[in-house]
């Protein structure tokens, strides 16, 4: 089971993952790779559904089936639903569709590429059945939207909470232990948490080159260029630094004051050395990641980390 | 996407006896409950057409199992509904 469909699951009490590979009923469409389906099928012909050589991978399924109590699915589809009404949603270019059941009559089928409610068959009243556009089948940003959306998030907690939020809400992870190695633990389990690759095991305490490439490319996906190097320092002012810029920088956030302050209580920090200069204000954010959860409020300079269960 | 065929007909027995259950694939399907953490058997009994639990009282829910099962395309996964 993917990520995304675990994620998908775990939005609801009741769901459990039934599916994506393809079988006798599921024989073209979503359920299966490009490769795998007929040239003209519906699922293949879209421009985010086709896969020139050196693109999105060829041989990879998009679509996941869900089952849910009768609850769950009515939340499910009504949550769907607000998506797909709203044109402006940026979250509704991740999916190409979805068959659910609202409780009422037929199970329906949002297409979100050609605008249109239709029925779908009466399997759906228990399952949910999504497609992804395969371009985005293994993009972290598309599976941090798609996720919201089952989650029930507003298009503005969508957009407002940057997944780099969550990287800059832990401190020091491991009392016991090497502080620097719980940190930097702390920080995979996070990127690991938004789909970036952080090695094998994906939260072994090392800074090494996966986990800096995965920080890297989680700074550039909220548009700003991260060299990763506070890192190597191993310093806790720069490893703070660095987080609370990646934050700052996401949420919009710039102060032209650095009191150089570390530790606990609000700071300022200018990060001259990468040009951006941040301050930043409480932040509540709560997750739950492999092993350990983390629940706490990360106030400017002071960052509150994962408690090991 | 529709599905070509689906198998219908009464449960008998366990968590959903009584009730109209449905299965995509042809042997019939697993039936899990996360929250108790247990699930059961349900076998598509051609004759009767009818799903038939294989015990009652169900089997700790094996979480690897389970999503085997949902690729293995012999029996379908359900929940309560």
């Amino acid at each position: 089971m993917t990520r995304r469909a675990q994620q998908w699951e775990d939005c609801y009490v009741s769901a459990v993952f039934a599916g994506i590979i393809g079988d006798a009923n599921h024989t073209a469409g979503y359920h299966l790779s490009i490769e795998d389906n007929p040239s003209t099928n519906y699922s293949v012909v879209l421009p985010d559904d086709k896969a020139p050589p050196g693109d999105w991978p060829r041989n990879q399924a998009s679509g996941t089936d869900m089952s849910m109590s009768t609850a769950d699915m009515k939340t499910d589809y009504a949550r769907m639903l607000v998506v797909y009404h709203d044109r402006s949603d940026p979250r509704r270019k991740y999916v190409r569709g979805y068959n659910g059941w609202d409780g009422v009559g037929s199970a329906k089928r949002l297409d979100f590429a050609k605008n249109t409610i239709g029925t779908s068959s009466s399997d759906h009243k228990w399952h949910g059945h999504r497609e992804d556009f395969r371009r985005y089948v293994n993009d972290p940003e598309a599976t941090r939207a798609i996720v919201s959306i089952h989650k029930g998030e507003t298009k503005e907690q969508f957009m407002g909470g940057s997944s780099m939020t969550m990287l800059c809400t832990f401190g020091d992870v491991d009392p016991a232990g090497d502080p620097e190695e719980g940190r930097v633990a702390a920080l995979q389990a996070r990127l690991w948490f938004l789909g970036y690759d952080t090695g094998n095991p994906p939260t072994d305490g090392n800074y090494g080159p996966k986990t800096r490439d995965a920080l890297k490319a989680a700074c550039a996906s909220v548009g700003w260029t991260c060299t990763g190097e506070a890192f190597w320092a191993g310093e806790w002012a720069a490893l703070g630094k660095a987080e609370i810029l990646h934050w700052a920088a996401a949420a919009g956030h710039t102060h032209p004051d650095d009191d150089g302050g570390t530790g606990a209580g609000p700071h300022k920090h200018d990060t001259a050395a990468v040009g951006v200069s941040v301050t930043v204000p409480a932040q509540e954010v709560t997750i739950t990641i492999p092993s350990f959860t983390a629940t706490g409020t990360a106030a400017a300079g002071e960052t509150s980390g994962p408690e090991p269960v | 996407m529709a599905t070509k065929e689906v198998w219908e007909g009464e449960c008998r027995g366990g968590p959903m006896d009584g009730q109209s259950g449905e299965s995509r694939y042809p042997k019939g399907f697993l039936l899990v409950d996360k929250g108790s953490a247990r699930a059961w058997i349900y076998d598509w009994d051609s004759s009767t057409r009818q799903f038939l639990v294989r015990d009652p009282m169900g089997d700790p829910l094996d979480e690897e199992g389970r999503r085997k099962a949902a690729n293995a395309h012999t029996y379908d996964v359900r929940v309560l509904p």
